[in-house]
């Protein structure tokens, strides 16, 4: 490989593109209109707030995709929601649990939960099995979270991260548990499965808009993903334009 | 901050390997090594992991934690899985058809139960979700694409029909097509703020 | 005490005199404790009918005689004392100059001092501090006294009431009243002027002599007021002003009812026994009210009797008195002897102060009967009025409480209860119409399984798969096949039913076939892809998932040697290098992604094919259309040779819509029955 190919000239290209929105939506900090959070990621903060009335757990999955040796790369979006959630819930009656199919995402999701407690000044709360790895493969970490699940100390349920359509049994026990769940996922198809089920889901990009927390975060986010797409808009039609008309061969 | 040194660390790393990744073969060397401490990193990530996941069901046992039967059960098969691929070897063909004979009906049987679920939510879904243009599109595009897989519809002459359902089989790539773009997006902006150092914070 | 008002006493240490009553000694600051006494406490308790009893006027005159004292003031100090305090002081200064010969006892008096007082300046500045609170409490003092000789003095007075309430009748042998004979005792100093009291009254204004009704009215509406007013403490409820304009400050106070400050409060109906309470205390408010009519009219009888005794002096009113005196007084001719006039004044004014005195004795038996009633319009009135009172009061007392209460009940009864919004809640599900859904899937695949026609289904080929054959035709021997196995054992009937045919395929076509997996699921499940008698290829394990693949799909091996991973896989990079074709065996939509999006790309020049579930269907389709993935064969649809299985997956499928359809027309039902429900709750 010694020269860049287009595809690897169009990747660079979006890339600088993209670096130059955030540049200026962090320069343009004052956004006129705020935009509208994703409705599943302000339900977390409801649940935050009941599994802290109720006096309940609060259990977080994270998916299996972080490292790549489960089934692809994931993302850090659940690391950051249960980061901010952690850091909220570290005095509940009961601690939050998060559940993980992935080997680096476990050890990660321990380094935060005890830094969420360590910030709170109450390590000596924290037990190591507040996050645990469920399980070497998606089904098996399914299998591992079900039991979890099944208790009666659960005030609600949020999945995060990359997962599978046949982690869809999740939303179905906690449904039939009267378990409030919210899922939060990149892949299309686990979208999809859910939609049929009763959790609050976020559909598409959203994401990747993980409004618990600092909300300028997000809005920020927001706003570069709306110019990133109406850019991605105009240039395929304008392609198609010229398509048609012959300019691109 | 706090943070600093993380965000430090990630930002400099991050665009170490962007650098890298665009400057082959220049930097391939590097690009090899950095993989490779990256799996080896994984890889003892996953080994700890998988002991505290031991460690747990042990302390459930020993705690006597409500469930604990079911540790007992997954440390007893892990002990013996263990233990016979130490000794009869990970090629034997022998222990890898006896895991196979166990793990096949118990998977297959999640995926049996994944059906079923499937099917009762479907028939909950307008309940749910009530009526609204993404619950009406989604009834009808499964309706219409299931009975259109389903194989009772012959095409392939080149009728009006069949150009009208080559046409319609295309909606759902194009769906896809803007969901994946818009998810390649996504990833996209949020792993560049990661190496801005730019995260969700606490109020 | 008060007899004793003159009195010193000798302070112990000093020799110092100090009044009687002092706390401690003014020159040495001794505590005077022993000396402190009330003369006359114990004597007057074994008294019933005791006139030596302490008296206010005792107390002020006490009191005046402290103020005058010489030696608390230095305005009214002897000569002597005043000669006295001088040479103290010269004692004390030693600033000041003596002036002429320092006499003997000053000498002495000096040496004692010194000798005394060894502190020096500070007995000085104590015994100065010590003056100095002396004045400030001294009004202290006083008022403790009072307080103390009032309370005595009350407690004595109720006993002897309340004998006397027991013993006798309203009126006593000679015909006096019961309360003309506690004014009369009350009034023991004036014993003197018992005379003039009885005197007959000289002529004087018929409105002076009896309670006007304003007056009787305002006095009975304070009485009753008074009982259920908030925050009046004894002391308010007590005393009730009189215009006293002549009474002389050592006139008893008019007695305060007998209330006990423990037992009366503001809340009626906290108090259960308040009925004998307020039957008391308006007995004892009538009792006063018909005592200060009284000492009212005495005050005013006495009143007059001065003048009386001014005019006789004067000899000028006789005939005026004579004149108001005319309806019940026979008159003497003007001429009379001076001496028998006086008698007859004297008899006048009796029958005149016996007239008042009855007629102010109507008056009262009138106003304390009228309280009386009232009182009693009152206890009968009371269930009545204590209802609604109670009523009033709880609306004006209570409801703050109450409302506070019930908020804080509620409060408690939401613990542990869902305030906020609920996600999504549900009722429980039942179980049957899962097992009945899940009965009819059964019952729909076997029979299908089982009934189902012979002959293959003709499922129409799709284009992905078209393409994945043509590229399968293509190849020929000596290719080699890069096979990626990662699925999982859920789904490895349907890859397997998909992959062994291509499998049989490439090794009938002598296609090298390279295994390479980073599943370990795929290390025993890549068995079932070959005929058991075919000659297997072995499946290599790369480490570390999508980074492995990685790892041999970038960079270069370093010159100084392998990298772990290079030599875990032998000839790694050859995987990408060696390879005509490339066919990714994956039931994970994220493991395909990843590939095509993150490996492919350096590779771009070896073609991709996939073979993959049904679900993956649609979402490979954009990969397909842009060339990424040259063919991919999704799920039994594309299957040839898989009868019974794709008669299984129609009839699953079949299924599921009608569960759909279903599940439509119940939604529309259910909306049909709210709007009806809707619309008769309206009409």
């Amino acid at each position: 490989m010694s020269a860049l190919n287009r595809t690897d000239l169009l990747a660079l290209f979006l890339t600088l593109l993209t670096v130059l929105i955030i540049l200026i939506a962090n320069i343009n900090n004052g956004h006129k209109r705020s935009l509208q959070a994703p409705q599943a990621y302000e339900d977390i903060d409801t649940l935050m707030h009941r599994s802290s009335e109720e006096g309940k757990s609060l259990l977080i999955g994270l998916g299996e995709g972080f490292s790549g040796i489960g089934s692809g790369l994931g993302d850090v979006t659940g690391l950051m929601v249960e980061k901010t959630l952690m850091n909220r819930v570290v005095f509940n009656d009961r601690p939050a649990q998060s559940f993980t199919s992935d080997g680096a995402l476990a050890c990660i999701s321990h380094a935060i939960v005890h830094g969420a407690y360590k910030d709170a000044l109450a390590s000596e709360l924290f037990r190591p099995e507040y996050n645990q790895l469920t399980g070497m493969s998606g089904l098996s970490g399914l299998a591992g979270i079900l039991p979890e699940l099944n208790r009666s100390d659960n005030a609600g349920m949020v999945l995060v991260g990359s997962f599978r359509p046949e982690s869809l049994i999740i939303a179905d026990l906690a449904e039939r548990k009267i378990i409030p769940t919210i899922v939060a996922s990149g892949s299309l198809l686990a979208q999809a499965a859910f939609f049929t089920s009763h959790a609050n889901l976020t559909l598409g990009e959203d994401y990747y808009l993980p409004a618990v927390g600092k909300q300028s975060y997000t809005q920020k986010s927001a706003f570069i993903m709306n110019w990133l797409r109406s850019l991605f808009a105009i240039g395929l039609v304008l392609a198609v334009i010229l398509k048609l008309s012959g300019v691109i061969p | 901050m706090k943070d600093r040194q993380g965000i430090i660390i990630t930002a400099v790393s991050g665009i170490f390997f962007l650098v890298a990744l665009f400057f082959q073969p220049r930097t391939s060397v590097i690009l090899n090594l950095v993989i490779n401490w990256t799996i080896i990193l994984s890889s003892v990530a996953l080994l700890v992991a998988f002991v505290r996941l031991i460690a747990t069901h042990m302390r459930h046992i020993a705690v006597g934690r409500r469930g604990f039967l079911f540790s007992l059960v997954f440390f007893a098969a892990f002990a013996t899985t263990f233990i016979a691929g130490m000794f009869m070897g990970e090629g034997n063909p022998e222990y890898l058809k006896w895991i196979r004979a166990v793990q096949l009906p118990i998977e297959t049987a999640v995926l049996g139960l994944l059906a079923l679920v499937l099917m009762s939510l479907a028939a909950k879904v307008f309940r749910e979700r009530g009526w609204s243009v993404l619950t009406i599109s989604f009834g009808t595009s499964t309706l219409f694409f299931l009975f259109l897989n389903l194989g009772f519809l012959k095409f392939g002459n080149n009728t009006g029909l069949d150009k009208m359902i080559i046409a319609l089989q295309r909606l759902p790539v194009i769906g896809a097509r803007g969901l994946l773009i818009g998810i390649a997006l996504g990833a996209l902006v949020m792993g560049l703020r990661v190496l801005f150092g730019q995260v969700v914070e606490n109020e | 005490m008060s007899d004793h008002a003159d009195q010193f006493q000798v302070c112990p240490k000093c020799g110092q005199e100090n009044a009687i009553h002092s706390l401690k000694c003014i020159r040495c600051g001794e505590l005077l404790e022993d000396l402190f006494t009330i003369e006359g406490l114990d004597e007057k308790t074994e008294q019933n009918d005791a006139k030596e009893e302490l008296s206010a006027e005792s107390m002020s005159v006490v009191l005046d005689s402290l103020e005058n004292h010489p030696l608390l003031e230095d305005a009214n100090v002897d000569p002597l004392d005043q000669r006295f305090s001088e040479e103290y002081e010269e004692v004390d200064d030693p600033h000041r100059e003596t002036t002429g010969e320092i006499p003997d006892w000053l000498e002495r008096v000096r040496q004692l001092a010194q000798e005394e007082d060894a502190g020096g300046e500070l007995v000085k500045g104590a015994q100065a501090m010590d003056a100095k609170r002396e004045a400030e409490g001294r009004a202290q003092v006083d008022k403790a006294f009072d307080e103390m000789l009032k309370r005595i003095r009350d407690e004595k007075e109720g006993e002897r009431q309340k004998a006397r309430r027991v013993s006798t009748d309203l009126i006593d042998k000679n015909g006096d009243p019961e309360w003309l004979k506690r004014i009369r005792e009350l009034h023991t100093d004036r014993e003197h002027d018992d005379q003039q009291e009885h005197s007959p009254l000289p002529a004087g204004d018929d409105l002076d002599r009896e309670w006007t009704d304003e007056e009787l009215q305002e006095l009975l509406c304070r009485e009753i007021g008074a009982q259920f007013m908030e925050e009046q403490t004894l002391e308010e409820l007590a005393p009730i002003s009189l215009p006293e304009p002549e009474i002389p400050q050592n006139e008893v106070e008019p007695e305060a009812p007998e209330i006990d400050p423990d037992e009366f409060h503001n809340i009626p109906e906290d108090d259960l026994d308040v009925m004998p309470i307020l039957k008391k205390v308006s007995e004892e408010q009538a009792a006063e009210v018909t005592e200060e009519a009284e000492v009212t009219e005495e005050a005013k009888v006495t009143e007059k009797v001065e003048k009386i005794e001014e005019l006789d002096s004067s000899q000028e009113d006789v005939p005026d008195t004579e004149k108001i005196s005319s309806e019940d007084i026979s008159q003497d001719d003007e001429e009379s002897d001076p001496i028998e006039v006086e008698e007859e004044q004297t008899l006048v004014e009796e029958q005149i102060d016996s007239d008042e005195v009855s007629e102010s004795e109507e008056e009262a038996e009138e106003a304390k009967e009228s309280s009386l009633s009232e009182v009693d319009e009152e206890e009968e009135s009371q269930p009545e009025a204590e209802t609604t009172e109670e009523f009033l009061a709880d609306l004006i007392l209570l409801r703050n409480q109450r409302e506070r209460a019930q908020v804080l009940s509620n409060i408690i009864e939401q613990e542990g209860r869902r305030t906020l919004s609920v996600l999504h809640e549900k009722k429980r599900q039942s179980k049957l119409g899962r097992l009945i859904l899940a009965l009819l899937l059964i019952a729909g695949i076997v029979i299908a399984l089982i009934l189902g026609p012979a002959q293959g289904i003709s499922m129409p080929e799709s284009p992905s798969a078209a393409l994945f054959s043509e590229k399968l035709s293509q190849l020929k021997s000596g290719d080699s096949v890069l096979v990626i196995l990662d699925y999982q054992a859920a789904s490895s009937t349907e890859i397997e039913a998909l992959t062994k045919p291509i499998m049989k395929t490439l090794r009938e076509k002598e296609v090298d076939i390279r295994l390479v997996t980073a599943q370990p699921n795929n290390l025993w499940l890549a068995g079932a892809l070959f005929d058991e008698d075919a000659n297997m290829p072995e499946v290599e394990f790369v480490p570390g998932g999508i980074l492995g693949y990685l790892a041999f799909g970038l960079g270069t091996k370093p010159d100084w040697g392998a990298t772990p991973i290079e030599k875990l896989v032998s000839d790694g990079r050859g995987m990408f290098s060696k390879s005509d074709h490339i066919l990714l065996v994956s039931d994970s939509f994220e493991f395909l992604r990843s590939w095509l999006e993150q490996i492919a790309p350096w590779h771009a020049d070896v073609p991709v094919v996939a073979i993959s579930t049904g679900t993956n269907n649609a979402v490979l389709l954009p990969y397909f259309e842009s060339n990424q993935l040259r063919g991919y064969l999704a799920g039994l649809a594309d299957s040839s040779d898989q009868i019974a299985h794709q008669r299984a997956w129609q009839v699953g499928v079949l299924l599921m819509m009608i569960v759909l359809i279903l599940g439509i027309i119940t939604k529309l039902d259910v909306d049909s029955t709210h709007r009806e429900e809707k619309r008769d709750a309206e009409a």
